[in-house]
């Protein structure tokens, strides 16, 4: 029996036909459920009809079941039995059926191995679809291809250098992409260089994938064999996500486990609840986690989970892939209501579990969904994609770096996102990755090199544990003492890792790596700094560059810098540099609309954009800084007006937010040729100086073109610091 | 009837204060609380409860300040969790769930050489890979809290996540408060003229009123109870500080006036200083917000005090180093009194150097800079003012460049060579010599 039958069959026991309706009626939507029922039929039917009108609006949920509970509490075994069956019967969402295992995209120059690949493909058994071989003449080719690839489970993209040049494949790329981001579909998307040095722009999500190389995985006959030994694994994987969302439930478990929550059931469908941990646990209450896998996520799957969260609490809801915009647009919603749902991402969910940072992860993102916080406020690094505005070619170009095996060093002024920005990058990245913040080592110890080298090899570990099963070691318990025994581990893992599928390399992320580069004249320091990223040098550079590295960094000295005390510098001439920039006006008005919507602001004036634009220069801090001070003065809730802005300007002056902000981030770190060329720039005059000191400005984003970019920095220069700087070099 | 203001934990005046830091720490972000000496920092803290995140507390100022491990031990204890090392620490702020340590006079850590270490670290440990808001940090000081940094260290400032919540002068309405908590009849205007918004000098006058003295005898007896701290609150005032008060008109000076008048900017972070350390007060004149003058009994102290000692730092180098002693010294001007010779040629003029230098050196000055060169080791006058400047103890701040002195002290820090960028030299010095809370 089906549970929509079962369900009636019970209410046709609990009640008479004007008991149902009555209960039907003081229930939520109750009248317009009553006038949609038929007025004169059998009681069966009536209650079918009930049923069915509850249903498709989302109303037969764990508040329904209470509801009869409190109307018949005698029958209560039988309600909750009804409520189980109810959460039993979940629907299955049908897969689209594959008939191809492989879609090959190519560009036309490289068909001869594009009908390579497909014959090593085809004489393991699998199923190819190369678009010379299957369209028969006079098939609509765009149609059949696009068709072909939708019913694929793998789009394999050869990339060389004729793909930047090739519309159709590079068509097929992105409808490749489209697949993967419908996760209902489980399709993927390989890439296979067939060159070497490979530079191809526009393909950033590309290039952050595991790929695969003729040069290094053994020709094409060795990506043949490969692919399809991934095709089992994938297959698997996609059996068991049919099976409802359990693994996307299990993961959540995970997840809330790692951050230190006690997870339990949940009363709702796809729900559990969880515990907040230490001294706070015996005055909390169980909070709300929704799962919600398949389909994606609408806004009455929102709706929903906030009717079940209790006044105060948070409610978390958890999916895949983006969210639609209606989905996101409900939560805004909400939270100007006061309500809390934190959405949390499957990427962003597994990543916290490979990085080992769950709690903070989870903090950020409650912090971030309380109802009625200013979300302008900012201080510590995005975890939040959502709120990462103006970067998406810098990832792009990044993303491409990394797929021709190039060290990334991003430089850029404190407060202007670096971290923020590596935390969004790396959750993109599907290799292993390594994140590690330089600060919580001791510099002055010479033992943070054997806790960069553990932190290293128990992030493999922990990237492997979450991807097989059977990884052959736990994370943490390994502890090398040198480079030799670093890369002895990491070789191991990577042995094991290339018999089961596409090698990638690990990525290690270094920020904040001004913090353990050595002064002239710190000679330890210098030997640690040697010994440590020497290791790392070693690893990204030897015969198999199994390692790249992302490191962050005020200014470029660790590229730039030759010698140290006691050696050479492993990391000179090492790194392609890439500044992070000013955010570009756009960039800014997209953060400020779409941060004041997630408010409850839906009117922000152009003045007011301008002006704000003006004075941050770009410089996302700042500008969130100002936002938010307009926003504390707003004079209309759901608007922000120029004289809001200045009105926030003013009390931020009061208290010198922003003249500390400048001192200790941006003029305290420069030398005295710097603020002098900043005094003259602030007081209009052209910026004479050394070329060194001018071109370090412009890459800090503090001059540009003879003005500085950032108008309230200039002014307060002006103000408060051009007299002593000046004075400080004429002596 | 019990006096209220003896042994008084009143807490009037201070909601906004409160209000923002426990939103802070609701939210999980850490604070710097700074004002000035018994400005009631303490007392805030202590309203500090727990309703959305455990509270844990630690006093600097009960600490041994030995090295980073007895601080760690600290922090366990107020987590009720032995621990001694990075890890154990971190492992105790994991289990503990969402929890805010509360640091009193955490400036008196700065010092510290090992301080910036751990600082650095308690950064990672409340960003996104460590436990990010799951700790809160509150860290209350005096001003030198704010704008600390690490001068051997180019990464991010440690406090620089932090929020700077910055104490202000109780206004007329708390004061009034005070006077009724009190149940005596005394002027309101009288009262905030000569305590201004400074609520230790309010409980202390109105504690000598409630006792039974006239209005002015309590004063007097304020005075005398009070002026050991007038001393400590020159010096957070700093001189820039000083000059402002000076400066400050009877009728005060418009708010805006700071920010947008020439003859006023200069002294904006000067006035944001005095500000937290109560030694102005908010008013409104003619309907326009001012600052005005803050404890008529601070301010004529100021006024007639006896000289503190002449210099903050005299620099001690070999005529070699003129250039590098002279950098300092337009770095420091503004904010210290800084004893270069080449400036005081008047001064010395005439004078028994024999005498005139081990007097600046060994008596008029509260710490003695040493450039340590090889020429500084081997001449004569250079040897007069190191042994003049090294017969008191904890005044001597010695910069490595080449050779130090045969006889310098066994247990004297110096710092080495690596800091001749003067930048950074002058960081530390700042440091050094901004007066503890």
């Amino acid at each position: 029996m089906s549970r929509q039958l079962e369900l009636r069959d019970l209410l046709v026991s609990l009640f008479t036909p004007e008991e149902l309706r009555r209960f039907l009626l003081h229930g939520p939507d109750g009248e317009a459920i009553l006038r949609s029922l038929p007025e004169s039929t059998s009681f069966a039917e009536l209650a079918e009809a009930s049923v069915e009108a509850l249903e498709r609006r989302g109303l037969v949920d764990e508040r329904f079941f209470e509801r009869m509970t409190q109307a018949r509490p005698r029958r209560v075994k039988d309600i909750e039995s009804a409520w189980r069956s109810w959460l039993r019967g979940e629907r299955r969402v049908e897969q689209p059926k594959a008939e191809w295992d492989f879609f090959i995209a190519y560009a036309r120059p490289d068909r001869l191995l594009a009908r390579a690949l497909s014959d090593e493909l085809k004489s393991l058994g699998c199923r190819v679809f190369l678009d010379r071989d299957e369209i028969a003449p006079g098939d609509d080719w765009i149609q059949a291809v696009h068709e072909a690839q939708r019913h694929s489970r793998v789009t394999v993209v050869l990339l060389s250098s004729s793909t930047g040049a090739a519309f159709a494949q590079r068509e097929e790329i992105a409808t490749g992409f489209s697949l993967v981001r419908d996760a209902s579909l489980g399709h993927r998307v390989v890439p296979v260089f067939l060159e070497k040095v490979l530079q191809v722009e526009g393909l950033y999500g590309l290039m952050s994938l595991s790929g695969l190389s003729v040069q290094e995985d053994g020709g094409l006959k060795g990506i043949a064999l490969r692919l399809r030994r991934m095709l089992e694994t994938a297959v698997s994987h996609e059996a068991s996500l049919q099976t409802g969302d359990q693994e996307l439930t299990k993961l959540a478990r995970r997840f809330f486990r790692a951050a230190g929550r006690e997870v339990g059931e949940g009363n709702s469908r796809n729900g559990l609840t969880v515990l907040l941990p230490g001294p706070m646990e015996s005055v909390s209450e169980p909070e709300t986690v929704e799962v919600c896998g398949e389909p994606r996520p609408s806004r009455v799957d929102v709706r929903k989970l906030a009717s079940r969260l209790r006044p105060g609490l948070i409610g978390y809801f958890v999916h895949r892939g983006e969210l639609p915009l209606d989905t996101e647009e409900a939560l805004n919603t909400l939270r100007v209501q006061g309500q809390s749902i934190v959405p949390l991402s499957e990427r962003l969910m597994s990543t916290a579990l490979q990085d080992a940072n769950a709690s903070a992860v989870l903090h950020s993102m409650s912090q971030q969904g309380r109802g009625g916080d200013d979300l302008f406020r900012t201080r510590n690094a995005l975890v939040d994609r959502r709120f990462l505005f103006g970067r998406s070619e810098l990832l792009a170009r990044i993303g491409s770096a990394l797929g021709r095996g190039e060290q990334i060093l991003l430089t850029g002024n404190r407060k202007i996102g670096k971290t923020s920005f590596l935390n969004i990058l790396r959750q993109d990245l599907e290799q292993p990755a390594a994140v590690i913040d330089l600060q919580r080592y001791d510099r002055t110890r010479p033992n943070w090199v054997e806790k960069l080298f553990h932190e290293i090899v128990a992030a493999y570990d922990r990237w492997g544990g979450n991807r097989f099963k059977d990884w052959p070691a736990e994370p943490g318990n390994e502890n090398p003492a040198d480079a030799l025994e670093l890369e002895g581990m990491l070789g191991e893992r990577r042995r094991w890792h290339a018999e089961r599928g596409p090698l990638s390399r690990l990525v290690v992320i270094l920020d904040e790596l001004e913090r353990l580069l050595p002064q002239p004249g710190e000679a330890d320091i210098a030997r640690s700094f040697i010994r440590g990223m020497g290791a790392l040098r070693a690893l990204a550079q030897g015969g198999d560059r199994f390692v790249s590295i992302i490191a962050a960094d005020l200014r470029p000295t660790a590229n730039r810098r030759n010698r140290l005390t006691n050696g050479t510098n492993p990391f000179f001439e090492f790194f392609q540099e890439m500044p992070l920039p000013l955010l570009a006006r756009k960039s800014v008005d997209e953060m400020i609309g779409t941060i004041g919507r997630m408010m409850g602001v839906g009117f922000v004036e152009m003045h007011f954009l301008e002006e704000l634009f003006d004075l941050s220069g770009g410089h996302p801090f700042v500008a969130r800084t100002l936002a938010s001070a307009a926003y504390k003065q707003r004079r209309r809730q759901d608007r922000l007006l120029l004289d809001d802005l200045h009105e926030g300007l003013a009390e931020l002056e009061d208290d010198d937010v922003l003249g500390n902000f400048f001192d200790e981030n941006f003029w305290l770190p420069l030398d005295g040729e710097e603020r002098r060329i900043l005094a003259a720039v602030a007081s209009g005059e052209s910026p004479n100086g050394s070329p060194k000191a001018r071109a370090s400005l412009k890459r800090q984003g503090l001059v540009d073109r003879s003005r500085i970019p950032i108008a309230a920095f200039a002014d307060w220069i002006l103000r408060y610091q051009a007299d002593s700087a000046m004075k400080a070099a004429t002596g | 009837m019990m006096n209220p203001f003896i042994h008084s934990q009143l807490f009037l005046g201070r909601q906004r204060e409160l209000e923002r830091l426990r939103r802070n720490v609701a939210h999980g972000e850490s604070t710097l609380l700074i004002g000035g000496r018994r400005a009631g920092k303490t007392r805030l803290l202590a309203q500090l409860d727990e309703r959305d995140r455990a509270i844990a507390r630690t006093d600097v100022g009960e600490w041994t300040l030995g090295d980073e491990t007895l601080a760690i031990r600290a922090f366990g204890r107020a987590l009720e969790v032995d621990c001694s090392t990075r890890d154990e620490l971190f492992d105790a702020f994991r289990r503990a769930g969402p929890v805010a340590l509360v640091i009193d006079e955490a400036d008196r850590l700065l010092g510290e050489p090992w301080a910036a270490g751990l600082l650095a670290w308690m950064r990672w440990l409340i960003g996104p890979h460590g436990l990010g808001p799951q700790v809160a940090f509150v860290l209350a000081g005096g001003p030198v809290l704010s704008g600390y940094h690490n001068p051997e260290d180019n990464a991010s400032p440690p406090l620089n996540l932090s929020e700077r919540l910055y104490l202000r002068p109780l206004d007329r309405q708390a004061c009034q408060a005070f006077i009724e908590v009190g149940g005596v009849g005394i002027d309101l205007e009288a009262l905030i003229r000569k305590a201004g918004g400074h609520p230790w000098l309010l409980e202390r006058i109105l504690r000598e009123v409630v006792d039974g003295q006239e209005f002015e005898e309590a004063v007097e007896m304020t005075f005398e109870h009070t002026h050991e701290s007038f001393s400590v609150w020159r010096r957070q005032l700093g001189e820039d500080g000083v000059a402002f008060l000076r400066a400050l008109p009877e009728e005060g000076v418009p708010w805006r006036a700071f920010s947008d008048d020439p003859a006023w900017t200069p002294h904006h972070t000067a006035m944001i200083r005095a500000r937290h350390l109560c030694m102005i007060r908010e008013g409104v004149v003619e309907q326009e917000r001012r600052y005005l003058p803050g404890p008529a009994l601070f301010l004529a102290w100021l006024r007639s005090a006896p000289a503190e000692p002449e210099w903050d730092l005299a620099i001690s180098y070999a005529s070699e180093d003129e250039p590098l002693a002279r950098e300092i010294t337009q770095g420091l001007r503004n904010e210290f009194r800084v004893f270069f010779a080449p400036e005081h040629d008047a001064w010395m003029w005439g004078k028994d150097l024999n005498r005139a230098l081990p007097h600046v050196y060994g008596v008029q000055s509260r710490f003695v800079l040493v450039l340590s060169t090889a020429a500084y080791v081997r001449k004569h006058w250079t040897r007069i003012e190191f042994e003049a400047a090294r017969a008191r103890e904890g005044r001597l701040l010695v910069v490595n460049l080449g050779e130090l002195p045969p006889d310098m002290p066994q247990d004297v820090v110096y710092r080495e060579g690596s800091l001749v960028q003067t930048v950074r030299l002058l960081d530390v010095l700042r440091e050094k010599l901004h007066p503890d809370d």
